[in-house]
């Protein structure tokens, strides 16, 4: 027995003193791998002849660019827009396409292994997690020295400056060109409405009435649905209530001390929000499955006629009448001018149109950074955003007399049935817009120019557009300024535990459960949590950026 | 004495409150049977059902304005096709690797006359508890320089401990016997595995067949984080995708009525592509079943 242990554990040493002499002697023979290096990587020998040559690489020069696939677009390789990126600057981009749903998972180890492309598609916690590494290039020298249509960009939109980390670029912004601004907004059924001769609300409080006459008429709806839990819909309804949510309750305020950034549900203004949905609970108005609600079930309701109001992604409104119209002609969604509070005011936050909070960082390894960096400038040009926005130049797309792009009608015409919708399938066929890789990106202003040519446009459309486009009461989002690492954590750890205890209140107060007077006990409760303190951290990170 | 001329013809006496028994447990099993199969089924009708009715939340029972559009789209797009191909591959190279090596490693270890034994089924049982984690593991593919190859995704899961061990015990269910006659007509250690073990092992082979083809044809992480071309991706990464993006973008607010005109026609789509990657595995069950029971129920109780 004894003998048997002795004769294992020997055997067991050996083996391991044999394995630890394999993998050591292996260990000098490799050669470090980087997993950047191309075969096809041919470096340009001297920037002198770069500037001679017309185009920004001397010689064919492959440039991987790593970023995530949504379905509704797939990516080709090597596409016309591609093709002729390479033929006017000689740079070839081989693309490493991930699919969206994972492409957080997919970088993460790339960036923890430090084994990334030589362009991949990163965020601003990314830049906060990783920027001082050494991972990523650091590009504001080059953006102050190298750079012309970047430069001129980085100029003219002052609020870029928030997506440094301690002064320094690591990441190239996608810019949005010519988007039209939307926002989230009160979409209704106004057929029904004129149908029973109601007026269409213009306060909040108008609105419980108009839908509770709706609740008469129809008893079986429940006329206001919402989706995807309670927070999430407070995030849409608290600030053009008077108060705010943010992401995750602290929200930037125009309206407080000049505009500040405030935490939303430690204000009294909170109770506004909280009230004003109990109202619409009690009043059998909103639906009671609001708070669990799925995506699927919201639009079960809404176009199967059992619901006549959403306050969410007001372009949705377009959709649903279209499916709705196949089974009654007359249906209409459309958006409301934005309805005024309690206090009289009208508030409400475009989308985010100018920086779309998507980044395009280098990695520090790359071969030959100043011709990635120009060629990266030259996608910020008119000349690159024409072509990885509307491909190429004579077939796909001609200028207009004010030198604008628009597409050529005889080849959209080719994608009329084309699915999921002609301008998706556009897009991957040719390689371009925000879905692809694009710095100077469009979205709206190609998908309207091919709907129109399509004939997918319909008059719905403008009015839409028209209602949106001018009502006053929308007003630009703010970016958050970048937090020290410190400050992040501070963040996180705060909003962890003041979160939990705040979301578990939210649908007591509206279901009436707890009476709304109840609420200030709440709102101390967040202001020991540190509330006041999320305030200050962001303020002072405001503040520092204008100094 | 009524009660024992009937117990002639069925050997055991049933009672009412068997009988009883009986229907409500045919029913609570018929209910478990809806539970299992109705998803299945709820997806197969949706997938063949018109878009409005599905977005209106009309198709329950019965699938509504009968479309193969679905379907269509799904067939039009080449990367899906590709993808599939690509899949069977992996499964295919990616099962016999499996095979060939977990039995070359059980086989061994399940002889016990082989020198060191334990030591061997220690450290290979040690890899069950431990792993070296994510990071190691993709850093070991990269310098191995597999990345963006078919071999980073049928190499490193080549053995399944867990499947091994199976293995092993079912080998040690053969009696000793055998292996010394056949060592006494001349045959050597390949021979003896090759000709006495193997063919007696078809039961444990096909279960081990099927535990290993279903994992690489469901595995989609690996595919995910060592490939880096499209044209090399399996089918379900590309399903995943499709699956779950569509759940996220939804709540994007920089840009957010773009992704409402597919919203429409999304789910019969996404249930298109779920029935067409789930097919094919499902079909070889029936094949192996009876292998499969027999196979996993050795195993088990010889342990």
């Amino acid at each position: 027995m004894k003998k048997s242990y002795v004769r294992n554990g020997i055997l067991f040493i050996c083996l391991v003193l044999i394995l630890s002499m394999v993998t050591g002697c292996t260990q000098p023979a490799q050669k470090p791998v980087d997993g950047n290096t191309n075969k096809n990587d041919v470096t340009t020998p001297d920037n002198n002849d770069t500037e001679q040559t017309s185009k920004i690489s001397e010689k064919e020069r492959v440039i991987k660019v790593m970023f995530g696939e949504h379905p509704n677009q797939p990516v080709k390789e090597f596409a016309p827009a591609q093709q002729e990126i390479f033929k006017k600057t000689n740079i070839k981009l081989d693309f490493e396409i991930v699919p969206s749903s994972n492409y957080e998972d997919k970088k993460k180890i790339l960036l923890a292994t430090n084994n990334l492309p030589d362009i991949l598609k990163i965020n601003k916690n990314d830049v906060n997690d990783y920027g001082k590494m050494g991972i990523f290039l650091p590009l504001m020298d080059y953006v102050n020295n190298d750079m012309v249509y970047f430069k001129e960009k980085w100029d003219s939109i002052p609020d870029l400056i928030k997506v440094t980390l301690d002064g320094e670029l690591y990441g190239f912004p996608v810019i949005a060109r010519n988007e039209a601004k939307n926002g989230f907004g009160p979409v209704i059924r106004v057929d029904l409405l004129e149908k029973h001769n109601i007026e269409a609300p213009e306060t909040f409080d108008e609105l419980i009435d108009v839908l509770a006459q709706l609740k008469e008429i129809y008893p079986d709806s429940s006329p206001w649905s919402m989706r995807s839990g309670t927070v999430k819909n407070i995030q849409k309804v608290a600030y053009m209530l008077g108060s705010g949510y943010g992401d995750n309750g602290i929200y930037y305020d125009y309206d407080v001390d000049g505009g500040r950034y405030v935490f939303g549900p430690a204000t009294p203004e909170f109770k506004n929000v909280l009230s004003y949905l109990n109202k619409a609970y009690e009043a059998g108005v909103l639906d009671r499955d609001y708070a669990v609600a799925t995506k699927q079930q919201w639009e079960e309701k809404l176009t199967s006629g059992k619901s006549f109001f959403f306050l969410d992604n007001s372009g949705f409104g377009l959709n649903y009448t279209n499916n709705l119209r196949k089974t009654d002609p007359d249906a209409k969604f459309q958006v409301l001018p934005i309805l005024a509070n309690q206090d009289g005011a009208r508030r409400a936050i475009f989308y985010a149109t100018t920086f779309t909070g998507e980044m395009y960082g280098v990695s520090a390894k790359v071969k030959d950074p100043d011709t990635v960096i120009k060629f990266i400038d030259w996608m910020y040009s008119e000349e690159g955003s024409n072509i990885s926005n509307f491909g190429v130049e004579g077939e796909t797309f001609e200028l207009d007399a004010n030198g604008e792009p628009q597409f050529i009608e005889s080849y959209v015409k080719d994608f009329v049935d084309a699915q999921p919708a002609p301008y998706y399938a556009i897009y991957s066929d040719l390689g371009i817009t925000k879905l692809n890789f694009s710095l100077w990106a469009c979205n709206t202003m190609t998908q309207f120019q091919i709907e129109k040519l399509t004939g997918t446009w319909s008059d719905l459309y403008d009015e839409y557009w028209g209602i949106v486009g001018s009502d006053d009461a929308y007003v630009e989002p703010v970016m958050d300024p970048p937090l020290t690492s410190e400050e992040a954590d501070r963040v996180k750890d705060i909003l962890a535990s003041m979160n939990t205890m705040l979301e578990q209140e939210y649908d007591k107060f509206i279901m009436g459960v707890k009476d709304i007077s109840e609420y200030d006990a709440v709102i101390e409760s967040a202001k020991d949590m540190g509330a006041a303190e999320l305030e200050e951290i962001y303020n002072d990170a405001l503040a520092r950026l204008s100094n | 004495m009524k009660t024992r001329i009937n117990s002639k013809n069925s050997a055991f006496k049933i009672s009412t409150g068997y009988r009883i028994f009986s229907v409500l447990n045919y029913i609570a099993l018929l209910l478990l049977v809806f539970a299992t199969v109705y998803p299945m089924y709820y997806i197969l009708i949706v997938s063949i059902s018109s878009g409005t009715f599905v977005s209106r939340g009309d198709v329950t029972i019965f699938p509504r304005g009968i479309t193969f559009s679905a379907y269509k789209t799904v067939f039009q797009n080449s990367d899906i096709w590709r993808s599939y191909i690509n899949t069977l591959l992996y499964t295919t190279v990616g099962t016999f690797i499996n095979i060939l090596l977990s039995s070359m490693c059980a086989y061994p270890l399940s002889r016990k006359d082989f020198y060191g034994r334990s030591v061997f089924t220690f450290i290979v049982a040690f890899t069950m508890f431990m792993s070296g984690g994510m990071i190691p593991l993709y850093l070991t593919v990269l310098k191995l320089r597999l990345i963006d190859t078919m071999w980073a995704i049928v190499l490193p899961p080549a053995i399944s401990t867990y499947n091994m061990i199976i293995m092993r015990t079912f080998f040690q269910g053969i009696p000793i016997s055998l292996q010394e006659s056949a060592f006494l007509d001349g045959a050597n250690d390949l021979q003896i595995i090759w000709k006495i073990i193997l063919p007696l092992s078809k039961p444990i082979m096909a279960t081990m067949v099927l535990f290993y083809a279903v994992g690489h044809w469901n595995s989609f992480f690996p595919a995910l984080i060592y490939l880096n071309s499209k044209s090399k991706y399996p089918v379900q990464v590309l399903l995943r995708n499709i699956v779950i993006a569509g759940e996220f973008a939804d709540q994007q607010t920089s840009i957010g009525n773009v992704e409402s005109n597919f919203a429409v026609i999304a789910t019969n789509y996404k249930y298109a592509v779920i029935i067409i990657s789930v097919v094919p595995i499902l079909l070889v069950y029936p094949f192996l079943q009876k292998h499969f029971a027999k196979g996993v129920m050795v195993g088990a109780i010889k342990g």
